[in-house]
This record gives C-alpha cells, structure tokens and sequence, in this order.
C-alpha cells in the first residue's frame, strides 16, 4: 500500500491551480442569487439594500426598530381599473376528483374541516402564464386566474381570507413594479398602487380582507412598509412608523399580530408595526433560516415554518430542492409534534380555528392532512395528481 | 465597512487558495474551480449571519462544493475529460526526474478526469484533504458505507485507467 505516493501527487497536482481573489465575484454571484430566488428570502432583500447602498452587502446583525410615533396617513392615486385577465373558473382539465379519505381516523368532526386551498406553480417556466388552483377535498380542484408572470404567483401573490381576492406584485414595460387585486377567478383587476417592492415583501392582505400590508419601492431601494385600505376611494395608506429589516408577512387572523422573516429569524410586530419581540429558537445559528414562514396560528402562538431538507447543502435557492414543514410555539421556540405517521410534512397552514392543514409527501404524490388544533389528526385525503406540481399557497375556511 | 462584510472578506481571502486546491482537482480546470469555489462562497455569504460566529463557515463552503459539483456535473455533464491546454507546471526545471515526475501528475491528472464526480470527490477528500471516512461521509452527505465503496470503485477504477499509476500506488484502498 502507498496511500502516501497518492496524496503527494494529488498535492503537486492541486499545485497547479492559480490562487486569485474571488472576493468580488463572490459578492456578485451572491447578489445574483438574492434575485434569482426571488425573494422568497430575507436575504434577497437584505442583498438589494445593500446594493441599493453601494455596499453590495447585506447582513446586518439584529437591528431593532426605534419607539415608534403615531402613525401618518397619507393618500395615493385612485385606482386604476384594467381589463380582466380572460380565464374564468371552470373544471380544469384532467383534475381528478380529490380522492375519498383515506387511513383518516374518522372522527371528523363538523367542528373542524378542511377548507379551500389555494395552488400555485412551484417554479417559473418562462413566457408562460401561470394559472392560480383552488381545491377543498373531496371536491375537483378548479382552474383559476392567470397572472401573467408566473413569478407573481410564486412569490408576490397573496389570498384574501375570504378566498375571493387575489393581490400580488407585477412588472411594467418601464420596469416599474405595480400592486393589483383581482378577483381569484381573474376578473375585477384593479391597480391599487405603483412603485412596490416586488421582492421579498409580498402583499398581505389583513384579517378582514380590506387591508395590504406592502412596501413601497424608492430610488433608493425598498421604502416605507405601509397598510393600503382598498375599500377607501382613495386608496387610502397608513405608513408604519417603523421600517423593519424583514420579508415575508403573515397577519394573524385576530388581526393583532404580524410576524416577519428577520436577522433575528422571526420578530413578531403589531398591526402598526410596532416589535413586539423576536422569537425565541431560531437563532441563526440554528437549524432554520430566514425565508421560512409559510403560515400563522390565528392569535400568533404558532407558525409554520419550512427549511430545506438536511443532505440539500448548496441547493437551497433550487426550486426543486425539497423543503420540510414544522410547527413552532412563537412563546417558546419548541417544535410542535404533528401526527405524520412517520411521513414528511411538506408544508403546513393554519386555519381560523387553530387547526391545521398538513401535506405530508405519499409516494411520489401527496396527501393532506386535517389536524386540530390540539395535534391530533381528524382525517386525511389524497391530493389528486393534477396538483403534484403545484404548492399550496394559502388555505382559507 | 460593515464589520460582518470584513469578517467575510477576511474569510474569503484566507480560503480561497485552499478552497481553490480542492476545487482544481474536483474539476480539473482553472476557471471551472475558480466557478465552483465562488459559487459555494456566494451560498456561504447568503448564509453568513449565521454562519459566521458559528466555526463551520468552511466546513459549509467545502459542502456546497461537493454538492454544486455533483449537481453541475448532472446538469451540464461537463468535463468528462480534461481540457487539453494544461497549464504550464511550475518552476522550470528540464532534469529528466521532474520531466518524469511532471509526465505522471498528467497522468493522475487525466485518470481522475475518468472518474465520475463522486468518485473524484471521494478521492480528493479521502486522499487529498486527508479526511477520514465519517467526515467524507457528512460532507458528502452519503453514508460511510458509500464513501468505503466509493473509494473502492474510484482506486479500482484508477487501475483500469491508468495502470502505471496502480503500479506507483499500489492502490487497494484504505480504512481509517
């Protein structure tokens, strides 16, 4: 044996390779891929505003926000009706009914049930529109709108929580960055507001389905975070006072709390933006990052995260990368046991009672699980084929 | 300057030339190392806030190699072979030894770019980077059961591809 011979050449082999800096091309990869994932990441946020700084660097430890005045109102352009995008709701094609419960422990109960989840695409195909799903189990999933970037479906839409509106970021020819609402079936589109940010930030739409939290986009990067009230004739904003480093909003459907992606992981604030204080558990040291709320219990004592799955080092900004959803106590940091019966948990979203709906991985498909607000499962339904590709973006009652 | 930016600055440029080492012989090439490494730097800076008073920035920045070279490997399957303007070996010296000793890095050189990515990786971490089977195994993100077998594989296919290695090595493979 003469391992040795093999580990000298192998070192006079790497010999060969010429040292050089990488340190700015590292920056600029590292900004490349902030946008490319669009947002679905603190980071990438963080990276823009940095870029917007002329750092090209972002990471910027736990900043708090300052004690916060009242807030200012102020008052933005009317809105600008549009034509309607052309699809309507119909059967789609080749959806199969959802299939009969299945291994549910057939306690369902008419206190807790499934409502209706909304679908979208799970990555870009490019010049193609993409189509928004609606399904509740038992039922067919239905074709809905089409946005005509299926990046604001993926990363910039929101449903309203009556499950009636749509709201999301799209892009102009100028290059500017405009917030719409619509009809979920694609119709009633109107444009609240230009310049918005349509990274990182999407719109969230409040408990009542009348208000967005968004964030306004500036020349200098991504401005004030503000509540748009698109009932009011003129389209009325009302500006946090604070501007918190964060992405992806959830709103509690008791409307009192507001959690966001931070440097600390997750910081939770009021409905005027005030910080309340950061979640505990999620130290970024820990196993989760940033870029990972999918879901908020309806007083905020819970939320639903994702993360990559472990052995997908280097991959995260894939969109193919398989992530793995888990419930948190926002009190405690402590993970909450969900009755998998020993499958992956894909994702996870809360409904307005405190259950939960949790899509465990079935084979190379899928299944959703009825969970109540205890932890216990109340019943499961396989998800049809159709919707396999797709992810869930919001469920409502 | 933003001292988390400096931190990862200063993490970079002590780095690089190690990270650069590995990625030469992972890919074989310059510019395709030059890629690799500052592909999986740019993850490693995206992830840097929690990284970076963690320890394990490099040991993250080494995984992301391997991975990222696997994953191109399957997206591209690029450089099966070798380029054919190799680099010009340093020093200078025309003695008949360094002639022969240069005429077998290009022929390890040549053989390792006849193993699959995996098996090049296995190499580099259990050869190069002197790791022992656990440690290839985390970083690979496989068992250690495949990186024994993948060792295997890789110095049994050494021999096939280049015998008058075998005959230097005498390869069988080693455990620790």
């Amino acid at each position: 044996m003469n391992d040795q011979r093999l580990r000298l050449d192998l070192t006079a082999l790497a010999d060969e390779v010429t040292s050089v800096d990488l340190r700015d091309r590292t920056l600029r990869t590292s900004r490349r891929l902030g946008i490319q994932r669009a947002v679905a990441t603190s980071a990438a946020a963080l990276v823009l505003i940095a870029a917007a700084a002329g750092t090209a660097f972002a990471i910027r430890p736990n900043e708090s926000p300052p004690p916060l005045p009242a807030d200012t109102p102020s008052v933005t352009a009317t809105p600008t009706p549009t034509p309607t995008p052309t699809p309507t709701p119909s059967n789609s094609a080749g959806d199969t009914p959802g299939a009969p419960p299945s291994n549910g422990s057939s306690t369902n109960t008419p206190s807790v049930q499934f409502g209706k989840l909304f679908y979208g695409p799970t990555e870009m195909t490019k010049g193609e529109p993409a189509n928004l799903r609606s399904w509740r189990p038992g039922e067919s999933p239905v074709r809905l709108a089409a946005l005509p970037e299926p990046a604001a479906l993926i990363f910039r839409a929101s449903i309203s929580p009556d499950g009636r509106r749509i709201a999301w970021v799209q892009g102009d020819q100028e290059g500017g960055t405009n917030l719409y609402t619509a009809d979920v079936d694609g119709s009633d589109r109107q444009r609240m507001r230009t310049n918005v940010n349509s990274i990182c930030v999407k719109p969230t739409w409040s408990p009542d389905g009348r208000h967005l939290l968004f964030e306004e986009w500036t020349d200098d990067g991504p401005g004030r975070l503000g509540v748009l009230d698109t009932d009011s004739a003129k389209l009325t904003v009302r500006w946090w006072a604070s501007k918190p480093v964060g992405c992806h909003p959830l709103w509690s459907s008791d409307g009192a709390t507001i959690a966001m992606d931070t440097h600390a992981g997750v910081t939770l604030f009021d409905s005027s933006g005030n910080r309340k204080r950061d979640m505990p558990g999620l130290d970024p040291r820990g196993t989760w990052a940033n870029g990972d709320v999918m879901s908020l219990s309806p007083d905020g004592d819970r939320i639903a995260l994702d993360r990559p799955e472990s052995g997908t080092e280097g991959r995260e900004d894939d969109v193919q990368t398989p992530r793995v959803g888990a419930v948190r106590d926002t009190q405690t940091g402590k993970e909450v046991r969900l009755p998998l019966g020993g499958r992956k948990s894909r994702q996870v979203y809360f409904q307005s009672d405190g259950s939960m709906i949790v899509r465990v991985q079935v084979g190379s498909g899928y299944a959703v699980l009825l969970v109540d607000k205890d932890g216990k499962k109340v019943s499961e339904t396989a998800e049809p084929a159709s919707l396999k590709g797709m992810k869930i973006l919001a469920v409502v009652d | 300057m933003d001292p988390l930016l400096s931190e990862f600055d200063s993490f970079v440029r002590s780095r690089t030339p190690a990270l650069l080492r590995s990625a030469y012989l992972l890919t074989g090439d310059q510019h395709l190392a030059e890629d690799l490494v500052q592909s999986a730097l740019a993850r490693t800076h995206r992830s840097w806030n929690r990284l970076h008073h963690s320890g394990n920035a490099e040991a993250y920045t080494r995984k992301t190699m391997y991975h990222l070279q696997v994953s191109w490997w399957r997206r591209r399957r690029v450089p099966e072979s070798m380029p054919g303007d190799l680099p010009e070996p340093r020093g200078g010296d025309s003695a008949p030894d360094h002639a022969h000793q240069t005429s077998l890095r290009l022929t390890l050189r040549a053989a390792l770019a006849k193993l699959s990515p995996k098996q090049r990786a296995v190499l580099v971490l259990r050869f190069f980077e002197d790791r022992t089977e656990a440690e290839a195994a985390d970083l690979l993100g496989v068992t250690i059961g495949t990186v024994k077998s993948q060792t295997a594989k890789s110095l049994a296919r050494l021999r096939t591809v280049a015998p008058e290695l075998a005959e230097l090595y005498v390869l069988e493979g080693s455990t620790r």
